[in-house]
C-alpha cells in the first residue's frame, strides 16, 4: 500500500499534544509524510508549497485558529486541501470552513480510516489542481502569445460565428480570417475548434482578455 | 312745784265759795260738829301739808335728780312737734346733734331733719310718720350730718388687721350714728308729739361694722380660701381622674402585656438563680409539653438535655456576676427536653435582673422546630435549584465538555490504529509500541476522570461538606471548562496561593460558583471585537480576616453602573440564551457557606467577581 503512494506532505496543526503526537504517529504508520505544528502561526511561518499535500486543521486554538488560517491561506492564494477537524462540530463553523473551500470537517474522535480516505482524497485533489493550474499557466501564457487580431477572431469562434460571419464583422476579406485562424489554432497549440472552445471557456480566458 | 300752788288755792277757794251757801241753814250743833269736823281737817291737813312738803321736799330733789340725770345723760331727749321741730332738748341731745354751741337752746324750733344726714332723710320721715300714725314707739338708726365734727380719719379696724384695699373697706366711721326711739304723746294743748330720746351707736355700729367689714374680710378670705381649696379639689379631683386613667392604662397595659405574655410565641421563663421557676407563660406549656401546675415545680435544668446543663449552669454563674438588669445573652440555639423526652430546637436569650435584691432570669425561648424545618427546605430547595441550573451549565459548557473528553478519545483512537497499522507492516518495534500503549492507556484514564467529574458534578446529592483544599478544586473546575475556555479563545491565567488551610464545604456546589462565574465571563469576553486579547484570570488568596477569597477577574466588556445592583437577582439577564439565574445561584450557595460574594465591574474594562470562605477550625464541622 505505502508503494504506490504519491510524494505528498501531510501538515497537522493542533495545539493539543496528544493529539498531534498521535495523529502523526497514525499518519506516519501508514507511510506518509507528516509535519506537525503546535499552532497556526508556526505552520505560517513554516510553510513552503513545494510537494502537494494536505492541512489537518484543529478548528478551535488560542491565538489564530483554524478558521482564521483558512482566510489567511485563502488571501495568500495558497490553496493546499484543509481537513477540519474538531472538539465540538459547531454547525456556523463547518458551514464557514466547507464555504471557505473546505475539503472535509470532522468531529472528534473521528473515524482512522476515513480521515485517511480524506487524505488521499485532498492529495488527489491537490494533484489534481497542480497540474490544472500548471495546464491553465500553459495556456494562458499560449493565449499571451496572440496578437489582438488573433484574440478578436478567436473570441468570434467562440462566440460560434462562421469564418464568413467573422469576416463581415470584422469588416476583413474571407481569406484573412482563415489565416487567422489557423495561426490561432497553432499558437493555442489546439487540435480542433471543439478543443480550443473548451480550451478558453475552461480558464474563462476572454472574460480575463476583456478585462485585460 | 311752785306753779302748782296758786292752782290748788284756787280750788280750794272754789270749793269753799261753794259751801259757804249753805252755812246759814245749819244748826248750832251742826256747826259745831261740822267746826269739830274742820279742826280735824285742818289738823289732817297740817298733817298732810307736812306730808306734802316732804314730799314736795322729796320730789323736788328727785326731780333735780332727774333733771341732773337728764342733762348729765349720755342719752339726748327731744320733744318735737307734729312737724318735727324740736320743742325741747337735753344737752346730750345738743351734743350728739352736733349744735353749735352745743346747748339744748340751739335746738329749740330748728327741724330735727336739719341733722340727719341726707342720705338718711327718707328712713327719718319714715320713722316720724310711723309714730305719729301708728302712735306707738319706733326706732330707727340715723346717720346725723357731721356738723362741727371733723371727719375722723378714714380706717377701718379691719384694714389694720387685715390689710384690705381702701376701696374695699366700708368705712362707718365718718357718721355719728343715732338709735332714735320715738314715743307717741299728747302735749297739754292736746296737740300730739314725739318725745324722741338719741342714743350714740356710732360705736356700736362701728363696732359692727368693723365686724361685717371683718365678715366681710373673713367671708373674702374664706371665699378666697375656699375657691382656693376648690382649685385645688379640683386639681386633686382631676389627679385622681387622671390617676384612675393612669390605672386604667396601667390596667389595660398590664392586661395586653399578660396578653402579649401569655399569647407570645415565645416561652418566658423566670426562675431563681438555682434554677427554680418562679413563673412562666403558657407558650411553655405547649413548648415543653408540661401543664403549668407541672412546671412550677419544675427546675429549670430538667427541661434541658443532660448535655446542655452543665454548660447552661457555667454560663448563668458567669452572666448573672456581671450584667445585671441586661439582656445578658445574644440569642444562642440549644435543645429543650419536653415531657415525653423528645427534643426540642430551641432559640433562647436570656435577661437577669433582681427584684429586692433577689436575683432573677428570665430565660425566652422559642420554638425553632418549624423554622429548623424551614431551614431544610430552603437547604433542600436549594440544592435542588443547585442541581437544576448545573445541568444547565453543564448544558451551556457540554460542547466544551464534550470536546474535553473527546480530545483524549481521539488521541486512543489514533494511537491504537497507529499501533495496528505498524503491527500489520511488520515493522513493529516493541519499545515503540509499549510507548504508544502507555500513552494510549493515560487518555483512557483522563477521558475516564472527566466523565466521572462531570457525573459527580451532575448527580443530584444532598449537601455534603467535605475537607478540601480550594486551589485543587479550582483545577478540577478548571478541568471541566478548559476546552470550553479555550474553544472560545480566552487565555486562562492562575494565581493560585500556596499553602491556604484547607476548607469545610460542599466541593460540587463551589464549584458550581467557580464554574459560573467562568462561564460569566467568557461569555462577557465573547462580547468583545475579535481578535482581542481575551483574558481569564482565576486567583485565590488569603484575606486580612483570614478568610479566604477567591477572584474571577475578565477583560469583558463590563457591567454598566445602572445595571451592577440588578444582576445578583433571579432571572435578571442580558443574554439572549441566559436565564439569569447564574449569579442568584451563586451568592445562596456563597452565602449558605457563610460567605460573601461580591464584584466589581467597569463598563469597557472587565469584572472581577470574588468570594470568600471562612477556614473554620478543624474539630468543627459536620
Ligand atoms: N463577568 C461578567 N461580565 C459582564 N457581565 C456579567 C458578568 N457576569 C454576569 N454579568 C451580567 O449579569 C447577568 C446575570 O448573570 P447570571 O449568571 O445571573 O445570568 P446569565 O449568565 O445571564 O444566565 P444563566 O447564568 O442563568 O445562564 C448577565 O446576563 C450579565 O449581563
Ligand atoms: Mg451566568
Amino acid at each position: 500500500m505505502a508503494t504506490k503512494l504519491p510524494l505528498a506532505m501531510i501538515y497537522l496543526v493542533d495545539d493539543e499534544f496528544f493529539i498531534r503526537d498521535s495523529l502523526s504517529l497514525l499518519i506516519a504508520s501508514t507511510g506518509r509524510m507528516v509535519k506537525s505544528f503546535e499552532s497556526a502561526a508556526d505552520f505560517l511561518d513554516d510553510y513552503t508549497p513545494e510537494l502537494p499535500g494536505c492541512l489537518i486543521l484543529d478548528v478551535h486554538m488560542p491565538g489564530m485558529d483554524g478558521l482564521e488560517l483558512q482566510e489567511k491561506l485563502n488571501e495568500r492564494n495558497i490553496n493546499i486541501p484543509i481537513i477540519f477537524i474538531s472538539g465540538n462540530a459547531d454547525i456556523p463553523d463547518s458551514a464557514k470552513a466547507f464555504r471557505a473551500g473546505a475539503l472535509d470537517f470532522l468531529e472528534k474522535p473521528f473515524d482512522n480510516r476515513i480521515l485517511l480516505e480524506r487524505i488521499d482524497e485532498a492529495i488527489q485533489k491537490d494533484i489534481k489542481s497542480r497540474a490544472q493550474t500548471l495546464e491553465k499557466q500553459k495556456i494562458q501564457d499560449c493565449y499571451k502569445r496572440l496578437t489582438s487580431r488573433e484574440k478578436e477572431v478567436l473570441r468570434l469562434i467562440i462566440q460560434s460565428h462562421s469564418n464568413k460571419e467573422a469576416a463581415e464583422i470584422l469588416n476583413v476579406s474571407h481569406r484573412t480570417i482563415d489565416a487567422h485562424r489557423a495561426r490561432v489554432m497553432e499558437k493555442m497549440q489546439a487540435e480542433n475548434a471543439a478543443a480550443l472552445v473548451t480550451m478558453v471557456m475552461s480558464h474563462d480566458l476572454l472574460n480575463k482578455a476583456v478585462n485585460a | 312745784m311752785d306753779e302748782t300752788k296758786p292752782d290748788l288755792r284756787k280750788k280750794a277757794e272754789l270749793l269753799l265759795g261753794k259751801s259757804s251757801t249753805q252755812l246759814a241753814s245749819m244748826t248750832h250743833e251742826s256747826i259745831e260738829a261740822m267746826l269739830y269736823e274742820f279742826q280735824v281737817y285742818q289738823i289732817e291737813l297740817e298733817l298732810q301739808n307736812e306730808e306734802l312738803k316732804h314730799a314736795q321736799q322729796a320730789l323736788i330733789s328727785e326731780r333735780d335728780r332727774y333733771a341732773e340725770l337728764y342733762n348729765a345723760l349720755p342719752v339726748g331727749y327731744l320733744k318735737l312737734d307734729e312737724a318735727g321741730v324740736i320743742q325741747a332738748a337735753n344737752p346730750a341731745a345738743a351734743r350728739l346733734l352736733g349744735a353749735v354751741p352745743a346747748t339744748p337752746a340751739t335746738l329749740i324750733q330748728q327741724k330735727l331733719g336739719r341733722f340727719i344726714n341726707p342720705l338718711d332723710q327718707e328712713a327719718y320721715y319714715l320713722f316720724i310718720q310711723a309714730t305719729l300714725s301708728q302712735r306707738c314707739e319706733q326706732t330707727v338708726i340715723l346717720r346725723m350730718n357731721q356738723g362741727n365734727k371733723s371727719p375722723l380719719p378714714s380706717h377701718c379696724q379691719g384694714l389694720k388687721h387685715f390689710d384690705c384695699a381702701p376701696e374695699t373697706c366700708v368705712d362707718a366711721s365718718n357718721f355719728t350714728h343715732l338709735e332714735c326711739r320715738s314715743a307717741f304723746k299728747f302735749n297739754k294743748n292736746n296737740a300730739p308729739m314725739l318725745c324722741v330720746s338719741l342714743l350714740d351707736v356710732t360705736d356700736t355700729i362701728n363696732a359692727q361694722e368693723t365686724i361685717s367689714c371683718l365678715n366681710k374680710k373673713l367671708e373674702q378670705k374664706i371665699f378666697q380660701q375656699t375657691h382656693a381649696l376648690n382649685e385645688i379639689n379640683q386639681a386633686l379631683v382631676s389627679q385622681l381622674n387622671q390617676l384612675e386613667v393612669y390605672k386604667q392604662h396601667v390596667q389595660e397595659r398590664e392586661a395586653m402585656l399578660n396578653a402579649i405574655f401569655n399569647a407570645a410565641a415565645e416561652g418566658i421563663i423566670t426562675t431563681y438563680l438555682s434554677g427554680d421557676i418562679v413563673y412562666i407563660n403558657d407558650t411553655v406549656e405547649s413548648i415543653f409539653g408540661y401543664s403549668k401546675a407541672e412546671l412550677a415545680k419544675t427546675n429549670i435544668f430538667q427541661l434541658m438535655p443532660a448535655s446542655e446543663r452543665e454548660n447552661h449552669a457555667r454560663y448563668l454563674m458567669n452572666s448573672s456576676d456581671s450584667a445585671f438588669s441586661e439582656v445578658i445573652s445574644k440569642v444562642r440555639e440549644v435543645h429543650g427536653i419536653r415531657k415525653d423526652g423528645s427534643t426540642v430546637p430551641l432559640e433562647i436569650s436570656i435577661a437577669c435582673f433582681s427584684i429586692d435584691s433577689t436575683r432573677y432570669i428570665t430565660s425566652i425561648v422559642r420554638d425553632i422546630t418549624q423554622r429548623k424545618m424551614q431551614e431544610q427546605r430552603d437547604q433542600e430547595h436549594l440544592d435542588e435549584l443547585a442541581h437544576v441550573t448545573r445541568l444547565g451549565l453543564l448544558g451551556e459548557m457540554a460542547s466544551g465538555i464534550a470536546h474535553e473528553v473527546n480530545q483524549p478519545l481521539t488521541a486512543i483512537a489514533n494511537y491504537s490504529q497507529a499501533c495496528l497499522n505498524l503491527m500489520q507492516n511488520g515493522d513493529a518495534d516493541p519499545a515503540q509500541l509499549a510507548g504508544i500503549l502507555q500513552k494510549t492507556n493515560q487518555q483512557a484514564l483522563k477521558a475516564g476522570q472527566i466523565i466521572h467529574r462531570m457525573r459527580d458534578f451532575v448527580k443530584s446529592r444532598k449537601i455534603h461538606h467535605s475537607t478540601v483544599e480550594i486551589n485543587a478544586l479550582i483545577l478540577d473546575a478548571i478541568s471541566l471548562s478548559e476546552s470550553f475556555i479555550k474553544t472560545n479563545g480566552v487565555t486562562l491565567q492562575l494565581q493560585l496561593a500556596d499553602a491556604l488551610p484547607t476548607l469545610c464545604i460542599d466541593s460540587i456546589q463551589i464549584e458550581q460558583v467557580i464554574l459560573n462565574l467562568i462561564k460569566n465571563s467568557i461569555d462577557a469576553l465573547l462580547n468583545l471585537p475579535p481578535l482581542t486579547a481575551r483574558r481569564l484570570s482565576v486567583q485565590t488568596a488569603l484575606n486580612s480576616k483570614g478568610e479566604i477569597e477567591i477572584r474571577i477577574k475578565d477583560n469583558g466588556q463590563g457591567i454598566v453602573a445602572s445595571e451592577q445592583h440588578k444582576i445578583l437577582t433571579p432571572f435578571y439577564t442580558t443574554k439572549a440564551e441566559g436565564m439569569g439565574m447564574g449569579l442568584s445561584i451563586c451568592r445562596s450557595i456563597i452565602e449558605a457557606h457563610g460567605g460573601v460574594l461580591r464584584f466589581n465591574s467597569q463598563p469597557g474594562k472587565g469584572s472581577t467577581f470574588y468570594f470568600t470562605l471562612a477556614v473554620q477550625e478543624q474539630n468543627h464541622g459536620n
